[in-house]
């Protein structure tokens, strides 16, 4: 029988824009031709309304029933306590789904290991990894994880943060838990290109690629999909 | 209705599992990964083991064996071989394979000799049956047991060639088998295995005599006016020349319409839902199997096609097993049920891998889901 092959399943295109730039920056070679594992967006299919994390959450125990040997991981944001209840029932809600795919309940550990996890579930040959951005310990998003990245004592950041907190002041409608996402793009701007998406923007070396989460995160990756160093 | 199904020891499963089965079933998988083994395990337990279903089984699939036949002028002939049935597909004494069902009912099937049969209490006489008419006590035997709550309700014992094929050449005066079959536990008849290409005109007008005979022609018109509103009628000619085209012998009536027109006209897909609707009634009770159910039919006409099929298959409490390669049968079934919701609690989908001790289960929910998120379940 033909083996399938391995997928990280992320939740859109932003994820995997930057996850595949800042592999590539990590000598992971991610072109379509080369790569040992396919990333996959959930938001893509999901039907209208529906929350892509939700869409990604929803398929992960049929993904991994279906894997037959190729290991399947998942990035999925921890989000806040005001918009999912953030990073300890979002776990709650990736236990929920390890088990509805057959993880023996001891092996599932009681919070998120900082370095990811990485479960073998025998029952369908299936090797399953996830990842909580930004570093599996703290509430947060995709952007927490890329803010990080950003050199220390970078003056721009400093100021783009003092301009977003000042725009708030001034009514700017967007709303909180998207306050690291505004100050991002902020930033983003006053690049060289301005306003590039993340994914560019890592490919062009305005973000850094080691920082702790960063590093922790490509090993996992590494682990999952056996990929060497 | 079967709710699960587990076979051991069974052609490419050491010990293979079906759950949570419904009203309708697909199984898909790759080419060779057993779907089809897995039909014919669910026609050999709903038949109890049958003997002529064993054969027709190992004829469809060329399993045979050649076997000398000294009296014969023309020397041997080629005889239905039971190996193949095993996992190791050896002829081997002792050799035994199970079929069990929901609520304890089991059946197996395995070789065994005269010698080696309990002949006390309730075998006794169907030993004896055979071992009067047998050449020598020795001769080896298919044993064919199917067993209620561990209470036996019938045995077919089918004597074998020393080249393990199906009591053939039996000779003259010798039983092709012996049965035995306790009150409530005949074989049932409402059981029908469409193969790719099976359907051939004959058979589909004997069934609808079939059907004109038990007054089910109503039933069989309206599951295809699910597909064509304004037909009205199916008339089968009888004229025996109508059959040599294959094309043929068929006509349909329409609403306001006083001609009728050959289903010749409504191209192979129609065909082949005629042929999917009488079978469904002919099964009415019992079970409809189905190998490639997509054959014959474009991608267009699969969402109808799996309408028909839920809708008849519930009205007729018939439980229907197909199989499928093709993304496009998944994409119509999963249509139907977005169309017409309450189809979706009587499907279930099941991928088929060997390497795996159960099937992958799939609800209509699932099977949208990872046709949504493109998982690949084939």
């Amino acid at each position: 029988m033909t083996q399938r092959r391995a997928r990280l399943h992320v939740e859109g295109k932003d994820d995997l824009f930057a996850i595949v730039n800042l592999l590539e920056r990590h000598a992971i070679d991610c072109s379509e031709r080369s790569r040992t594992f396919d990333i996959k967006k959930s938001a893509d299919g999901a039907p209208a309304g529906t929350e892509s994390v939700e869409a990604l959450l929803n398929g992960m125990d049929l993904a991994i029933r279906q894997s037959r040997g190729a290991p399947v991981g998942f990035v999925i944001d921890a989000d806040w306590e005001g918009v999912s209840g953030g990073l300890k029932s979002r776990w709650q809600a990736v236990c929920d789904r390890l088990r509805a795919a057959g993880a023996p309940k001891d092996a599932i550990p009681s919070s998120p290991p900082s370095d990811g996890l990485i479960l073998d579930i025998p029952r369908w040959r299936a090797r399953a990894g996830v990842w909580l951005m930004p570093d599996n310990q703290r509430d947060g998003t995709l952007e927490d994880f890329l803010q990080e990245l950003i050199a220390e004592g970078d003056v721009l950041i400093e100021h783009a943060t003092e301009a977003t907190a000042e725009a708030t002041t001034l009514g700017a409608g967007f709303p909180e838990v998207h306050r690291t996402k505004a100050q991002l793009h902020t930033w983003l701007a006053w690049q060289e290109k301005p306003g590039q998406p993340y994914g560019i923007a890592i490919k062009a070396r305005y973000f850094g690629h080691d920082s702790p989460a960063a590093i922790a995160f490509v090993d996992w990756i590494r682990r999952l999909f056996d990929i060497p160093e | 209705m079967l709710t699960e199904l587990t076979v051991e020891n069974y052609r490419g499963f050491e010990r293979y599992r079906l759950p949570e089965l419904r009203r309708v079933n697909l199984l898909v998988g790759r080419n060779n990964c057993g779907k089809t083994s897995l039909l014919e395990a669910v026609r050999l337990f709903a038949r109890k083991g049958y003997p002529d279903d064993l054969k027709y089984i190992a004829l469809d699939r060329g399993e045979v064996t050649f076997v000398d036949e000294p009296e014969r002028p023309e020397g041997g002939r080629y005889f239905p071989a039971v190996s193949h049935f095993f996992r190791n597909r050896q002829f081997q004494l002792g050799q035994e394979l199970v079929i069990q069902g929901s609520e304890s009912e089991l059946l197996r099937i395995s070789v065994s000799t005269f010698d080696s049969v309990d002949t006390s209490g309730d075998y006794e006489e169907l030993v004896q049956q055979l071992l009067r008419r047998s050449s020598s006590p020795t001769e080896t035997l298919l044993w064919s047991e199917f067993a209620c709550a561990t209470k036996v309700a019938s045995i077919f014992a089918i004597p074998l060639s020393t080249k393990g094929t199906i009591g053939f050449p039996t000779g003259p005066g010798r039983p092709r088998w012996a049965a035995m079959q306790t009150d409530g536990h005949t074989v049932s008849t409402n059981v029908e295995f469409i193969s790719p290409g099976s359907l051939e005109p004959m058979l589909m007008g004997e069934m609808w005599d079939w059907a004109v005979e038990t007054g089910d022609e109503e039933s069989v018109v309206d599951a295809m006016k699910l597909l064509e509103p304004r037909l009205q009628s199916i008339h089968f000619l009888s004229a025996e020349h109508m059959y040599r085209h294959s094309r043929s012998g068929v006509l349909l009536g329409f609403e306001g319409e006083r001609r009728r027109v050959p289903l010749g006209s409504h191209g192979d897909g129609m065909r082949r839902m005629l042929a999917l609707a009488l079978s469904l009634t002919h099964t009415s009770g019992g079970y409809l199997l189905v190998d490639e159910i997509d054959t014959g039919l474009h991608w267009t006409v699969m969402a109808d096609m799996w309408r028909l099929v839920i809708e008849t298959a519930r009205r007729n409490n018939t439980q229907v097993f197909a199989t499928t390669h093709s993304l496009d049968c998944l994409r119509g079934l999963d249509q139907a049920c977005r169309e017409y919701p309450h189809l979706a609690e009587d499907v279930s989908a099941h991928t088929i891998d060997p390497t795996l001790e159960e099937s992958v289960f799939m609800s209509a929910g699932d099977l949208r889901i990872a046709l949504e998120q493109e998982i690949e379940v084939r």
